[in-house]
């Protein structure tokens, strides 16, 4: 599998966010599950996931291409925890084949691995309610 | 599905009904015994504090004897790291009566070499910023 991308993150919260985006916008779940650590916990499919449930609930949504597009509101960070809370919007395909708009807000928890690098354990999206 | 061991998840909301309690007895101390060391409370929207500010900021309000009542409305727990959602309020007495304050706050804990979990980010407001 081709992979491009630098899956580095970095200190800056920024940095990270564009890290995110790219990943899950390349469609490919093996790329976008690299950001996370192994027993993460994500909310990003609509249910609560972890393990090999986690990667192939994410893997099965990025095939069908959803376009991410996302700012981030606020970090806080400690020596080797982060919190970032950030607006997303989503362009995906419903159920039904038609064209879906998903927007919320997510608040994203990374740690530190034992290499000292950043990672994705906790994802806790949640959709605005519609007309709000 | 199994999400998180339950045991860990457990050890998680004792952990904040022991904060609840701390807190509610005004000992700042042992209020800070809950946190890591380099922890980050956002009282104040989008103005974190950590360190001495953070606890004499705390010690500060304590002395203020303000009551605490939290409901956890989402736990997310793995080996060493928690996000919670907590409903609270913190009814404080004054001159006037009681002042409340209240919110959606989404706190991470993070547990120590020690096996005890610890307030590693306080956001009392959550997502609200």
């Amino acid at each position: 599998m081709s992979q491009a991308l630098d899956l580095t993150l970095t200190d800056d919260p920024h940095q990270q966010n564009d890290v995110f985006t790219d990943a899950f916008n390349s469609g490919e779940g093996a790329v976008f599950d690299q950001l996370y650590r192994s027993d993460a916990i994500s909310n990003l499919t609509g249910t609560t996931l972890t393990g090999p449930e986690r990667t192939r609930a994410i893997t099965e949504f990025l095939a069908t291409r959803p376009k991410l597009t996302a700012t981030v509101r606020q970090t806080y960070r400690t020596g080797d925890t982060m919190l970032l809370i950030v607006d997303f919007s989503v362009e995906a395909v419903g159920a039904d084949g038609s064209p879906e708009k998903l927007d919320g807000r997510c608040t994203d928890v990374l740690v530190r691995d034992g290499n000292g690098k950043w990672i994705m354990a906790i994802d806790r999206p949640v959709m605005h309610t519609p007309n709000t | 599905m199994t999400v998180a061991s339950d045991e860990l998840t457990e050890e998680v909301l004792a952990h904040a009904e022991n904060y609840v309690r701390a807190f509610n007895s005004g000992d700042a101390a042992a209020v800070d015994l809950l946190y890591t060391e380099d922890a980050v409370s956002v009282w104040e929207k989008g103005k974190p504090v950590s360190g001495a500010e953070r606890r004499a900021g705390l010690a500060e309000f304590l002395a203020r004897k303000p009551v605490m009542k939290i409901e956890i409305l989402e736990s997310y727990v793995i080996s060493d790291t928690a996000l919670l959602a907590v409903d609270w309020t913190i009814d404080t007495p004054t001159s006037q009566g009681t002042e409340r304050q209240q919110g959606i706050g989404v706190d991470v804990l993070r547990r120590g070499a020690d096996g005890r979990w610890r307030f590693a980010i306080d956001n009392p407001y959550g997502t609200d910023i």
